[in-house]
């Protein structure tokens, strides 16, 4: 489906899936989240080791994107380096898409740039995610949906 | 000018930096500006002056000047 058509049928390929907060300290962060605005964890902490990364993902009651928390899994992590350089604060945002393929060709067409091929998402078992990076470092996930009905964990 | 004159030419307009002389080793090791940021405005930048466009296999194999010189001769 071409753009036109996807803006006169106003609807989207993406759906936001969750924002993407890069912490020193997953405990801390999450802690803070949950007395500050009440978010309630959802699941524990998992190691993704493709991604280099412990994540925890946390919800507000009734609401559907996640925040998800991630930081480094150790010093040779790729998340150490930002941290390092840009410290903690908001890393990416990541959006759920029923074909994840067609979805990166639109990004390539639109100045982003794929970091990598589509991997398993140890977060999201059973499905792959990829990234993107535009010229201005705004930095973008991309997940499988599960199901074609609505946003799934 | 040469491929590598031109690329020479995007580098120092990506950096901002006049002083850059490009030799097949340059390369994020080498030269500390070059991050992942700086990595998609090299490729959009020669994307667009050598009218290219690499495959995903191509840009994670981006190690150095010499990795982009190899995508521009085979193109």
């Amino acid at each position: 489906m071409d753009t036109a058509t996807w803006n006169r049928l106003r609807i989207s390929m993406f759906r936001l899936h969750h924002n993407g907060y890069l912490t020193a300290d997953l405990e801390t962060a999450a802690a803070l989240l949950e007395k500050r605005f009440n978010y309630v964890r959802e699941g524990a902490t998992v190691h993704d080791p493709i991604q280099t990364a412990h994540v925890l993902l946390l919800r507000l009651p009734g609401d559907q994107p996640w925040l998800e928390l991630v930081t480094p899994d150790g010093p040779a992590s790729k998340l150490a380096r930002a941290l390092r350089k840009d410290g903690e604060g908001w890393h990416h945002v990541c959006y759920e898409v029923e074909d994840i393929l067609a979805a990166g060709l639109r990004l390539r067409d639109q100045g982003m740039l794929p970091l990598c091929e589509p991997v398993p998402a140890s977060a999201f078992p059973g499905r792959r995610l990829s990234w993107f990076m535009d010229a201005k470092g705004f930095l973008v996930e991309l997940v499988e949906a599960r199901d074609r009905v609505a946003p799934s964990l | 000018m040469t491929k590598l004159d031109r690329l020479q030419v995007v580098f120092r307009d990506v950096f901002g930096d006049p002083s850059i002389r490009l030799a097949p080793e340059f390369s994020p090791a080498t030269y500390a500006d070059w991050d992942s940021i700086a990595m998609v405005r090299i490729v959009l930048a020669v994307e667009s002056e050598f009218n290219v466009r690499f495959t995903t296999d191509q840009l994670v194999g981006i190690k150095s000047v010499q990795d982009i010189m190899a995508v521009l001769e085979s193109a």
